[in-house]
Parts: C-alpha cells; structure tokens; sequence
C-alpha cells in the first residue's frame, strides 16, 4: 500500500493498463453440471517464537481444525521458520497461486482472509469489465431495424403525406361543428317534410 | 340548542321567556316548520336524495369475443409448446441484488457487494420478471408466479474485486485524501431457466404458503 | 464470419434513410427529433461508441414556422476572426440567404459536442423545396412524423367546400367586411 501511495498521479488510462482487465470467466466451464471447488492446497508459513506470528499460532490452535473439517477437499500444510514473518500460499486447479502476507495480523483477520482464499477460483484479480456472459447473446434473434415496422413504409411512394401527418387524437372543434351541423340539417330537413 | 333559538327568533310564533319550560316545548314541537325558515344556513338534516332504478345489461362487444378467442388461441399455441417441451432455450429477465439480468442457461452473472450465499451453493432466484423462448415472451406485472417459473443458479466463485483507488484532492489547499477499497464480487453460474407448467392454470397449492397474490 | 451471420451484421446495423417535411414546423423543436435519428438513439442497439445513425433528408425547409418573434428577435452571430470582424445576422436574413440553415444550424447545435458531430451533420441532407434528387429519393425507407398539423389557408379549400361549410350567424345584409 505504501508503494500505491506515489500512484495516483497516474491517468486512469495508464492505471488500467498497469493492472489489466478481463471478462468474467470460470475455470473448465465450473458450474455446469456440477461444481467443482478450485482450492487445492494451502500452505500456513510461520515462526514458533516470534511475536509477528502470534495471530497465526492463535489461528493455528483454534479454527484451522474446522476449516479442515468444513474442506475436506483441501490439502492444509503448516510450515513453521525460523525467524521469519508468517504468510498464506494458496494454489488452485488451474495453476493459479496467491500469497498474502499475515504479519502481525490477528487471528480473526486470518479466518476472514482464509476465507477469501478459499472462495476464489485463481484467476488473478483484475478489473471485470462487464458483470455478465454468454454464449448464447440473442434467442429470439438479433434485433434489425425492419422488427415490428409497418410493412406499408415497404412499398409507400416518398414523400407520403399519410406517413408524414400527425397522428390526431380525438377531434377538432371544426370537426365537431360540422357534425353539429349536419345533425341540424338533417332534424330540419326531416321536420319539413312532416310539416309538408 | 342556541341554533335553535337562533331560528326561533325570526318566527312570529315566538312568545315566551327563554328557559320556561313550555317554550322550550313548543320550539321543540315546532322545529321541523322553523327549518324551511333556514334556507340560508346550513342545513342539519338532508333528507335521503332517492335514486332512480336503472336496470342495467351487460352488452356483449363482437370484437371482444373475437379477442377472446385470438387470446385462447395463442394460450393454446404457448401451452402446446410448454407441454411437449418444444420451448427451446429460455430466457429470463430476473430481479436479485437490486438489478435486472437478462439470463439464460450456462451463463455467468457477477453480483458486486455484499452476498451471502457461499460457494457451492445453489440458490433459485425467484424474483422473475419474464420468461420467453424463440417463439413467445411471458410478462410479469411486475413479476411473474413463484410456481410458474425455475431459475436456478450455483455460486461459483466467491472474490474481492480489485484494489479501487477513490483519490481526490484540492488544489493549493493541503488537502487530499486516498481510499483504496476492495469489493465483494460474488460469480454466478445459471443452471435452469424452466416453465413448470401450463400458463393460464391456477393451481391448488399457490397461496399455501402464505403468499398473497 | 458464415454468410447467415454476415447477413445478419449488415441487418442491424443497416443505415436507414429517413424523410422529414419541415413545413410549418419548429425547426428548433423539430431538431430534438431528427437529432435522434442522426445520431441513433432511437435504436435499441445504440451506444456511444457504436457508429450506428440513421440519415435523414429535410424537405421544404423554406415552409419552416418559427414560434412568436423569433424570425426578428433570433440573431446569428459570426466573428472573421479579424478586429471588427463580428456580424449579427437576424433569422430572416440569414433564412433569405440561404433556407437551409436555420434547420442546418438548428439541429447542429443540438447535437452533442464532441468530434462525431461532423460525421453525424454529414447524415443530414436539407433541402429548401420538395424537389429531392432521384438518387436520394430511391434510398428512402421511412417517413418521421411532423410535430404539428399543417393549417390549411382558406385559399386552399375549393369554393364548393367555403360554401357548405356551416355559417354560425349570417351578416347583416348593409355589413361591409373590410379587407
């Protein structure tokens, strides 16, 4: 982190290329039929005597056992050294492997990172570019510009003074006068012909 | 009662005291001839406005019998095909994580945040607000029955996404301030995307289980 | 890329060209809606790096109605660049010059300013009359359509129609209509 510290002058352009972008993806189609977990084996590197291993030697006493019992698929090994500061070495089925420091860290923050270790698939972490895949992008097929169009526009001759009109809703007042009119004409009409 | 006396005292018929007994009874006796006096004031009483009886007949429409039958026809046409499984590959639009997803069969779909579900889990995403095949398109209004549709997903991958940098600065003004944070970045695998029956059907055991439609 | 899956990329991303009847319109409000013709956001397919507008072609862009005062009060303004090389051009001048740009320069600058605007103006072909050139007219395959009515001036009905047409009251026969 202390190295991220002098990144930020960087452009964004510049600090995606440096960290690199993918797809989402999972290894061998995981998932399909049935799944299938990617952590392999995990190493706990340690020291016996000192104090920047003393989380680890907590974790080691007290939760390792149950994350082996709830992994029976994962081979645990627990490596003590000498003099040196405590890490985790995570390898996955398709060859990925993660390191992580735990210097210092107490015993619940290993649980959690034992955690993360275990959730993942290997891939390195990237920036995901979309949220989403498939192999299968249009089922009712791609959309064209003639889906749902009128078919008439086919075969209208341009400019067309249907096509090119507002649509009118309801009627205007000269409309509605005119058939008031006409009403008119006809009760007058009718009524002379009875007065006749 | 001071309305009343109110209205009293316009009328002729008013003779006595206020407070004698026998006034007091001829203002009650006299009320419902003093009210026709009141014309300007607001009424206490309306009396019930009766309406006229209107028999009323439900008119058949000749075009929504015709719609009737186009919509039988096309249920049928949709059932058809659910029922002999011609639906082909599916496709469904649901709603989890506060997000719509187009999803069909064997696709991966990455919620971001927090997600409980662990790996390995299989989980049915039940908000579904549509399902369609090559042929025909089922809405929701908003969603679709719990019991119609079967989106089933497994948790593939559970991760932290990469470090985010949230910089920002004020020029000149000795001020800045770097957060780096990473999320969380669940993967999904979709499973199945099927119609479990006929559309059109109710069934016997929808709202036994405490749901109100 | 298979002949099916060829034919379908030339399907969507087919140009459609499009006619517009700028007669008696508002060229300003008409400019919202050919902007998105122009420029492919009425596609569902659109996004922003995707070249996927439409052409349209503006006809009788003389017949344009501007609203209220506009054609005294709307100025144009031009510098040379040189000193006191800054003019004002009022619409009705500027529409007297040339009647096609008041659309041009109405739907210009609703578009978008970044560098697909030239690209997304060279789709837009305006023309002052209805007379649109054959080579144009064939590629035609929808009409947009207009925002508002065209009214119909009283010397456009035929006499027949003036004389059926209902009278609300008669005038009185010494009432002298001043013209």
């Amino acid at each position: 982190m202390c190295l991220l510290w002098n990144l930020p002058k960087m452009s964004s352009r510049t600090w995606s290329l440096f960290w690199g972008s993918r797809f989402v993806k999972t290894p061998l189609q995981n998932g399909i039929g049935r799944y299938v977990q990617q952590l392999q084996r995990i190493t706990l590197k340690f020291c016996k005597t000192h104090g920047g291993s003393q989380g680890m030697r907590d974790y080691i006493e007290k939760e390792l056992i149950h994350f082996a019992k709830e992994n029976p698929g994962v081979v645990v090994y627990v490596k003590p050294r000498r003099h040196r500061s405590p890490c985790l070495k995570a390898e996955y089925l398709n060859g990925g492997e993660e390191y992580i420091s735990m210097h210092r860290l107490p015993a619940d923050d290993i649980v959690r990172w034992m955690a993360y270790l275990r959730g993942r698939s290997g891939y390195p972490t990237d920036r995901i570019r979309k949220d989403q895949h498939t192999d299968h992008p249009s089922i009712q097929g791609p959309w064209t510009p003639w889906l749902h169009r009128d078919p008439q526009t086919n075969v209208a001759q341009y400019p067309n003074e249907d096509l090119s009109c507002v649509e009118v809703m309801g009627r205007s007042a000269t409309e509605e006068l005119r058939e008031m009119f006409k009403k008119q004409k006809l009760v007058s009409s009718y009524k002379r012909s009875v007065e006749s | 009662m001071i309305s009343c006396l109110r209205l009293v005292r316009h009328s002729s018929a008013f003779k006595t005291v206020i407070g004698n007994e026998s006034a007091m009874h001829e203002i009650e006796i006299r009320l419902p001839v003093l009210m026709q006096l009141n014309g300007l004031r607001t009424s206490p009483f309306t009396a019930p406005v009766k309406h006229a009886q209107v028999q009323q007949e439900v008119m058949q429409d000749a075009s929504e019998i015709h719609n009737e039958k186009f919509t039988k026809n096309v249920l049928d046409k949709v059932n058809h095909q659910i029922l002999n499984n011609q639906c082909g590959r599916l496709f469904a639009v649901v709603y989890f994580a506060g997000k719509q997803k187009l999803v069909t069969p064997e696709d991966l779909v990455m919620v971001e945040g927090v997600f409980p579900p662990n790996i390995g889990d299989k989980i049915r995403l039940e908000k579904v607000m549509c399902v369609g095949g090559l042929h025909f398109t089922l809405y929701g209004r908003p969603l679709l029955s719990r019991d119609l549709v079967n989106v089933e997903a497994t948790v593939v991958e559970k991760n932290l996404s990469h470090c985010r940098v949230y910089f920002r600065s004020l020029r000149r003004q000795n001020n800045r301030k770097t957060k780096f944070s990473r999320e969380m970045q669940t993967l999904l695998r979709i499973n199945c995307v099927d119609i479990m029956h006929k559309i059109g059907e109710i069934r016997e055991v929808e709202g036994a289980d405490g749901r109100i439609f | 890329m298979s002949a099916i899956r060829r034919v379908q990329q030339w399907a969507t991303f087919g140009r459609m060209w499009y006619l517009y009847d700028a007669k008696w319109q508002n060229p300003f409000d008409s400019a919202d809606k050919i902007k998105e013709y122009i420029s492919g956001t009425h596609k569902p397919i659109y996004h922003p790096l995707n070249d996927c507008g439409d052409h349209v072609v503006v006809i009788n862009s003389r017949h344009i109605a501007l609203p209220g005062m506009e054609w005294e009060r709307r100025v144009y303004f031009h510098h040379t660049g040189y000193p006191g090389g800054a003019s004002w051009t009022l619409a009705w001048e500027l529409h007297r010059k040339d009647p096609t740009l008041v659309v041009r320069k109405a739907v210009y600058s609703k578009l978008d300013k970044n560098l697909l605007r030239r690209g997304k103006m060279a789709r837009l072909h305006i023309f002052a009359d209805d007379e649109v050139p054959n080579s144009i007219l064939e590629n035609l395959s929808g009409q947009i359509r207009q925002l508002r009515a065209v009214p119909k001036r009283l010397d456009h009905y035929t006499d027949e129609e003036i004389k059926s047409f209902p009278r609300i009251f008669d005038w009185p026969k010494d009432y002298v209509i001043p013209n």
